[in-house]
């Protein structure tokens, strides 16, 4: 198979190897192992095999050189995927191993669901915490860093400026840029970008 | 092997792992605001998903480095966005099925090499990568605009990869760029270390096609103590062996949207 010809991480090989991954997952033929002697509950055999078969398609991507071209690709896929499964199997046992096994599939997930989401309800009091909290901090500035952060040759567009703007007055970033007389609308996001990135520590020291 | 779905464009659907679901809870957790918290935990899903993909085609995608991953940022933006080394950020959207188009919000309309669509099934428990798009004008992606997924490594590698030396700081070095130790025999390693003590430096090779010797090209950073800059040094030094560099060599010290902030040539005396 090409994918195999070419070095590995470049692009003659991406691109089969994306091709191979959707043929692979939509051949119908992805096996399911342990059908009848499954040992944990059934409900969550579904989850285990995807797992499983996650894992076997990274690894049939990392070892295709080991592809012998005379065998069969499914059946190779196969082969990765039962010990996958047996791997996958033994990961979740293990993590449910002090739980109480009563409706396993919830304790050992913690999957949510869209319906999850959209069945509980939003506190309008509990609103923005984290939000407020952020923006107390840069409006009372301890130390004097957020109003020096500025855009290069603008001392006046400060972090500060631009935190309040968006996130205490609610404008859009293109009101920002205006407001401003920013020539362009990704030097502030750059800007901010960056910024957020450096002062990362101070919030994590005040909040 | 056929090729059936001409018609169709080529979109993967893969299973969203449980380690995947519980990083994405765990970042999700993180904020009490319930709209933060899904929105959090939908764009790790899709980010999450795209990072399987890209790692499976021998890609470095790297979620520990992106913006997307610190909690701040996710509380102040909606960002969902991958950093890929070598490349730059690819930003990876979560839409829900029955869409017809992506919202994109302001703050990721810049900056970013791609934007990958993921659709999640109800249960979120499926990701189907569903295309991507080179770079996006409004506020709405429409899904019948992006290109095939087929096409994203190939359109990754015309980019010109770009070396991110703000992450030098950090420790993270691309590919193909080795410490100086292993450049130079020991005096000279260690007056180098002397003279760039508060850098980080790093050499690579370069080798140009057809007949033209090599060249070691270093770079040295060092972080200026009292601002935000810093300098680089670039050496350009011919291979051993060789006594001159290349006589038309000419560098270019180009910044990300390749505004030329450096440029020397070689000089033809000895």
């Amino acid at each position: 198979m090409t994918a195999k010809q070419h070095p590995y991480g470049s692009l003659p090989r991406q691109i089969p190897l994306g091709l191979l991954m959707k043929a692979i997952l939509s051949s119908g033929r992805l096996q399911h192992p342990q059908k009848g002697s499954f040992s944990l509950p059934q409900s969550l055999y579904k989850e285990v095999r995807n797992e499983a078969i996650q894992q076997a398609l990274f690894e049939v991507c990392q070892k295709i050189e080991q592809y012998d071209p005379s065998h069969e690709v499914m059946a190779w896929v196969n082969f990765l995927l039962d010990r996958r499964f047996i791997d996958a199997c033994r990961k979740y046992c293990r993590q449910g191993i002090t739980q109480v096994p009563r409706d396993t599939r919830v304790e050992l997930q913690h999957t949510q669901t869209q319906e999850d989401f959209d069945k509980v309800t939003s506190n309008p009091l509990d609103c923005d915490s984290e939000l407020a909290d952020l923006i107390e901090l840069v409006e009372s500035d301890p130390e004097g860093i957020f109003s020096r952060e500025h855009i290069r040759k603008r001392s006046d567009v400060t972090f500060q400026a631009i935190f309040l703007a968006k996130f205490k007055q609610d404008r859009t970033w293109e009101e920002i840029t205006e407001i401003f007389g920013i020539s362009s609308i990704s030097t502030v996001h750059t800007f901010f970008g960056r910024c957020l990135k450096k002062l990362r520590p101070y919030f994590q020291k005040y909040l | 092997m056929n090729n059936q779905n001409t018609m169709n464009p080529f979109t993967l659907t893969i299973p969203v792992s449980f380690e995947a679901h519980e990083i994405a809870e765990e970042h999700s957790q993180k904020h009490a605001n319930l709209a933060k918290a899904k929105q959090v935990y939908l764009n790790t899903l899709a980010v999450l998903a795209t990072e399987f993909y890209l790692k499976c085609l021998g890609l470095e995608p790297n979620w520990q480095a992106s913006d997307s991953c610190d909690p701040f940022t996710q509380t102040l933006l909606d960002v969902a966005d991958l950093w890929v080394n070598g490349y730059g950020s690819l930003e990876c959207r979560p839409v829900l099925s029955g869409a017809t188009f992506c919202p994109i919000p302001g703050e990721v309309r810049s900056d970013r090499i791609g934007y990958v669509v993921v659709q999640l099934s109800e249960s979120l428990q499926e990701a189907t990568l569903l295309g991507f798009a080179e770079r996006v004008d409004s506020e709405k992606l429409f899904l019948s605009q992006l290109r095939s997924l087929v096409e994203l490594p190939e359109y990754l590698h015309q980019l010109q990869p770009t070396t991110n030396l703000g992450n030098w700081l950090q420790g993270v070095f691309e590919s193909g760029w080795q410490s100086l130790e292993t450049l130079l025999s020991s005096p000279e390693a260690m007056s180098l270390a002397f003279r760039y003590k508060n850098g980080i430096g790093r050499w690579k090779q370069i080798d140009w096609e057809g007949d033209r010797d090599s060249v070691h090209l270093k770079m040295i950073l060092e972080p200026k103590q009292t601002s935000e800059e810093m300098d680089i040094t670039v050496e350009v030094l011919p291979i051993p062996g060789q006594a001159y560099l290349p006589s038309d060599l000419h560098i270019l010290l180009l910044d990300e949207v390749e505004t030329v902030m450096m440029e020397a040539k070689a000089r033809d005396e000895k």
